[in-house]
């Protein structure tokens, strides 16, 4: 909310710098967001008071005005017809600069000396256009600075309001708390109403119909305004506070929202059918054009301001454009009510219609300054529109909102606090926010807290008033004595923390996408309709089609994330990503998994090192680090059939036979609809690596006696899978046998074609003794022999 | 005699001066001292001498062997000496060439700042929990003494998957969970990830945040004051001053926010602070009775505190980081820098 700081000064008497101010209210729970200071290019303008007027002895069109500035009497040729005498005028003494920076000086006009200028509201650019000067309320002070009286110069405080506290969504709500803070005076607004002698009675009936949404409705006539544009201090104060000049009627009901923070509404009394007010709910299929000129469809929860037969207003939101107040406009009806907070909620989300009213009248206006608010406006209304305000408010409110009776034990305030308050401060305290507060015994208090606060409501609520007005600096700072336990990281948090260091140091980077895909990149990856990675949780309000569901695989991020780094010229990406993914199936369900992305050359450009692109093993050895460091061996690689990646270059890792995540190169497909190229990814389900985490470890003795190891190459079949191989050799399970390995895969002159040579090495020890040549050979030579026979090999 | 002993005695040191390379010096050593070299030659001659003459002719024969083998093994340490000194001089690389070595990769900046919170607190005796991301709107919202059609919901902008069923917008929930899942005391804390539906220079869609817990007997205000005191000198330096005003949470009263002294000016007010000289870091409070009652602990009994902070906002403000975005681009230029 943006605050004036000259307007606040009407309501208090402050001597506090805009600076200074902002600090105490930021420490009061309103935090300043911003100070902007409002400047004036106009210099050496004063007020001054007109003495007499005479007609210039040789032009019919100019008078000859005596003024006073205060300190001395000045002649000034004048233009204009719109004063007499008595009247207070802006006065540019000679080398005052006006609107434009133009400069005036002393000057002859048809031969008589102008001692300075009587200033238009246009010519002090206050206004587009304007008729006449400037004439200023009469009690302006003769003498003074135009720019201190007109509040040209000031600032403007932007003041974040929490949604607890629509009291001080007002001037003078800001005031009243400044006061209670600093211990200053308030001063309120002086408000006569002046009635005529006719009563409202006889022109106009209120009828709630609906009191639990309406609790309290007041209104008043003012018969014969003239509706025009405002007066400049009604409409710069509107302009800075962020509202924008309708007309003077319309001007004054916002002018008493900001100043008072009651919202009202203007109707034309004579647009009103049957000039009556029915407050209920709308009917099925009512409409109503609102003041912006928008068809609105009702709903039947909707509380609507009627007349006998039509809304006339969407109650507390906005006014019907079939009453609004217009240049013809002569006799006014002014609401000021108070409406039930979640209603008035209700009915702008769904219209999406937020405006000043509904969003005081959301949070909890105050009923009981529906009358003052009413009287203040009417008051203004006749003073500047003219017009007679008519003998009483019809104002219904047929159950008084009471503010509930608190009780506060001061031990339980002080120890919540942290601090020893004296029960005399404390009550001063509540006393200074305009609490009622009564010793109930020796240690509590009776506290009934003021209409205006509605966010007062449990003990609670107090000791967080005492705390904020005594000051949070001067709680003081103490740990807590609670006994000592060691805090703690879970498991999960250790199994995550060791794969994340292991693919850091292998060379990837972390990297976090937002969780949102978009149903066409599963098309892209190919995913089948029926696949699980459909089973998506969707978004009702996204915020564009390209995050519009949640994911089920990090893997469209990770590919995101790499086209923006290929795009900006990064050329070796090695990411990985841990994250949630989200299915919806029977219920929502999330699971975490661990994602990583390679593509582009093995090392970074380098002298010295092959430039080659990454392939398969790359990502493979990756897969296999994460699986070691969490502890885990009986792991076996399967081909996979997923069908975004390459079916002769793709895995699926399976723990125990489970299956718990793939890896391989992006399909031909994939790449081609991407337009990305050699893109290698894996993704595993951490979940499910945890459950076969092993975080202890156990010492193994080492190996007393030598080992002993024998090569041999194999010629088999081009289309065998080595690990088949491997597997039939660790099958034996030979006690001897410590260790197999493939150290090299051939194919070429010396192999027949269809065929590839695997060489192993098995590598020999036992724990009782030094093994002999002679006796490993004999194990090594049958092992050999059965593996020749169950592949159809050939020793090479 | 004696003079072919003298004659071969000069004419091997002779030619021991000419030699440089360990091979031609082999060849000379059998030259003069092989099986069918010089000295050898002499001991036969040895033989066709008296009898009497043999000792002392034979005596000086050794005398030269012994002579010579030590001045070949002289000549050959001298020539190996040098050898060494030339192959090292020839083994001189540029050593200013880059070393070869697999760069290894970084965490992401919001992982490190939080595992670095998450040790602070843990010292504190903070225990690690957490709970989805796709909340009911009991555990984000009602539990959390901000009903349906509440004000207060307008702060958090929120995105839903059915009526019922949302994105968390904070990691508050946990708080919740926690509580239900055991009784007091409580001390947790919940780093995770939230949502809400804004985006722009200063707001993604995605963030994250790390919330605390403490519930127990006599917890106070103060208490809050000191556990956030702690961690705020640690985590920003012992010297950050840190100040705590009063504000709005439906699940905490009192309320507060924090604010730490600009990194940048140090108070003394400039842009990023909006010449405030005051940075705000988290919302914290004494949780509201009406959330404990919630969880159905005795509120007369237990009373504790909660707080909450954007990972993000702490981040950026540590390695003053300009662009929230930055975070989820993930340009490998700006994971590199941290």
């Amino acid at each position: 909310m943006k605050v004036s700081y000259n307007w606040l000064k009407d309501f208090i008497d402050i001597d506090i710098p805009p600076d200074e101010l902002a600090q105490l209210l930021t420490n009061t729970g309103f935090e300043v967001e911003d100070i902007q200071r409002v400047s004036s290019t106009i210099k050496d303008v004063t007020v001054a008071h007109i003495v007499s007027i005479e007609q210039h002895p040789k032009a019919d069109r100019l008078s000859l005005c005596k003024v006073s500035d205060g300190k001395s009497e000045r002649l000034i040729v004048c233009g204009a017809k719109n004063m007499k005498s008595g009247d207070k005028v802006a006065l540019a003494l000679p080398g005052a600069i006006i609107a434009g920076g133009r400069r005036i000086e002393r000057a002859e006009i048809r031969g008589i000396v102008s001692d300075g200028m009587l200033c238009s509201e246009e010519e002090l650019g206050l206004s587009e256009r304007s008729e006449g000067i400037m004439i200023l309320p009469g009690d302006a002070p003769v003498g003074m600075d135009i720019n201190a009286y007109l509040g040209l110069e000031d600032f403007i405080l932007e003041v974040n309001i929490t949604p607890n506290r629509p009291d001080c969504m007002s001037i003078l709500g800001i005031a009243r708390e400044i006061a209670a803070v600093a211990g200053a005076q308030l001063s309120f607004p002086l408000i006569r109403a002046r009635e005529c002698d006719e009563g409202i009675e006889d022109y106009t009936r209120v009828t709630i119909e609906d009191g639990d949404l309406c609790p309290r409705y007041a209104a008043r006539i003012i018969r014969g305004v003239s509706i025009g544009s405002s007066p400049f201090w009604i409409r710069s104060r509107l302009e800075k506070c962020g509202l924008r000049s309708i007309n003077n009627v319309v001007d004054i009901t916002n002018y008493v929202l900001l100043e008072m923070g009651h919202p009202l509404h203007a109707f034309d009394y004579d647009l009103l059918e049957g000039r009556e007010i029915v407050i209920r709910k709308a009917r099925l299929g009512e409409r109503i054009v609102t003041l912006d000129g928008v068809m609105r469809d009702l709903d039947t929860e909707m509380l609507m301001i009627c007349d006998r037969v039509k809304p006339v207003a969407i109650a507390g939101i906005m006014g019907g454009s079939n009453t609004e107040v217009s240049l013809d406009t002569k006799n006014i009806l002014l609401e000021s009510a108070y409406f039930n907070p979640t209603s008035i909620r209700k009915t702008s989300k769904k219209l999406g219609l937020r405006t000043e009213a509904s969003q005081r009248f959301e949070r909890g206006a105050d009923p009981e300054n529906v009358i003052a608010a009413i009287n203040r406006a009417s008051q203004l209304i006749s003073e500047i529109c003219g017009g007679e305000i008519l003998k009483g408010i019809f104002d219904v409110y047929p159950q008084d909102i009471k503010s509930p009776e608190i009780i506060l034990r001061i031990d339980r305030a002080c120890m919540l606090i942290g601090l020893k308050i004296s029960a005399e401060e404390i009550k001063n305290i509540l006393r200074r926010l305009g609490m009622n507060v009564k010793d109930e015994t020796e240690n509590t208090l009776r506290v009934i807290p003021p209409s205006y606060r509605r966010d007062i409501e449990i003990e609670e609520d107090l000791v967080e008033e005492i705390a904020r007005i005594y000051g949070y600096e001067k709680i003081p700072v103490s740990l807590p004595s609670a006994e000592i336990i060691a805090g703690s990281v879970t498991v999960r948090e250790e199994a995550e923390s060791l794969v994340r260091n292991t693919l850091v140091s292998s060379g990837y980077f972390e990297v976090i996408n937002y969780s949102f895909i978009y149903p066409e990149i599963l098309d892209d990856l190919k995913i089948s309709h029926d696949s699980n990675y459909r089973k998506y949780v969707t978004l009702r309000n996204p915020l564009s089609r390209k995050q519009s569901i949640m994911r089920t695989t990090l893997i469209p991020g990770l590919i995101e994330s790499m086209k923006t780094n290929i795009n900006r010229g990064n050329r070796e990406i090695r990411i990985f990503e841990i994250g949630r993914v989200f299915f919806f199936d029977e219920g929502i369900r999330e699971e975490e998994r661990i994602g990583g992305l390679a593509c582009g050359g093995r090392y970074e450009s380098l002298w010295n090192l092959k430039d080659v692109d990454i392939d398969f093993y790359d990502i493979k050895g990756v897969v296999e680090t994460i699986v070691d460091v969490l502890g885990i061996d009986n792991y076996e690689f399967y081909p996979a059939s997923m069908p975004f990646l390459h079916p002769g270059k793709s895995a699926v890792l399976k723990i125990n036979n489970m299956e718990v995540g793939f890896l391989g190169l992006l399909h031909p497909d994939v790449e081609e609809r991407l337009e990305i190229h050699n893109v290698f990814i894996f993704e595993l389900d951490i979940g499910l690596l945890r459950k076969y985490f092993r975080p202890e470890r156990t010492f193994t003795e080492l190996p007393r006696y030598p080992s002993l190891y024998r090569d041999v190459a194999l010629i088999v079949d081009e289309s065998l899978f080595a690990n088949e191989v491997l597997r039939a050799i660790k099958q034996k399970k030979h006690p001897w046998i410590e260790d197999v390995k493939i150290f090299d895969v051939y194919k070429g002159d010396q192999v027949p074609s269809g065929k590839k040579s695997i060489a192993f090495r098995i590598n020999y020890r036992s724990k009782e003794k030094t093994l002999l040549d002679e006796e490993v050979n004999l194990v090594h030579n049958e092992i050999i022999k059965e593996v020749v026979e169950k592949f159809g090999a050939r020793v090479r | 005699m004696e003079k072919r002993i003298e004659i071969i005695r000069r004419n091997a040191l002779e030619e021991l001066k000419a030699v440089s390379e360990e091979r031609s010096l082999q060849l000379l050593k059998s030259k003069y001292l092989g099986r069918k070299g010089e000295v050898s030659g002499l001991i036969k001659e040895i033989m066709l001498l008296p009898v009497e003459k043999r000792p002392y002719f034979g005596k000086l024969i050794n005398e030269l062997k012994d002579y010579l083998e030590g001045e070949f093994e002289k000549a050959r340490k001298k020539i190996r000496e040098e050898e060494k000194k030339k192959r090292i001089l020839e083994e001189r690389i540029d050593i200013t060439l880059p070393g070869r070595r697999i760069i290894p990769g970084k965490k992401h900046p919001l992982t490190q700042i939080t595992e670095e919170m998450i040790e602070i607190f843990v010292r504190m005796g903070f225990t690690v929990e957490e709970g989805p991301e796709i909340e009911t709107d009991y555990y984000n919202f009602e539990a959390l003494n901000i009903p349906k059609d509440h004000p207060a919901r307008d702060m958090q902008d929120t995105f839903y998957i059915t009526d019922d069923i949302i994105l968390r917008t904070h990691t508050s929930p946990v708080q919740i969970r926690a509580m239900l899942k055991k009784g007091p005391p409580i001390r947790i804390i919940a780093p995770g990830t939230v949502y809400r539906c804004d985006s722009d220079i200063s707001h993604t869609p995605m963030f994250h945040q790390l919330e605390g817990l403490m519930v127990d007997e006599g917890i106070s205000f103060a208490h809050l004051k000191g556990i956030l005191t702690q961690f705020v000198k640690i985590f920003f330096g012992e010297k950050t001053a840190l100040r705590f005003r009063p504000s709005f949470f439906p699940f905490t009263e009192p309320s507060a926010e924090v604010d730490i002294e600009c990194v940048l000016c140090m108070g003394k007010g400039c842009r990023l602070c909006k010449n405030s000289g005051w940075l705000e870091i988290l919302g914290a409070g004494m949780v509201h009775p009406r959330v404990l009652e919630e969880v159905r602990y005795d509120t007369e009994r237990y009373t504790g505190f909660a707080f909450g902070m954007g990972i993000e906002r702490i981040c950026m403000l540590k390695y003053g980081i300009n662009d929230i975005r930055l975070f989820f681009e993930n340009d490998l230029r700006f994971l590199k820098q941290f």
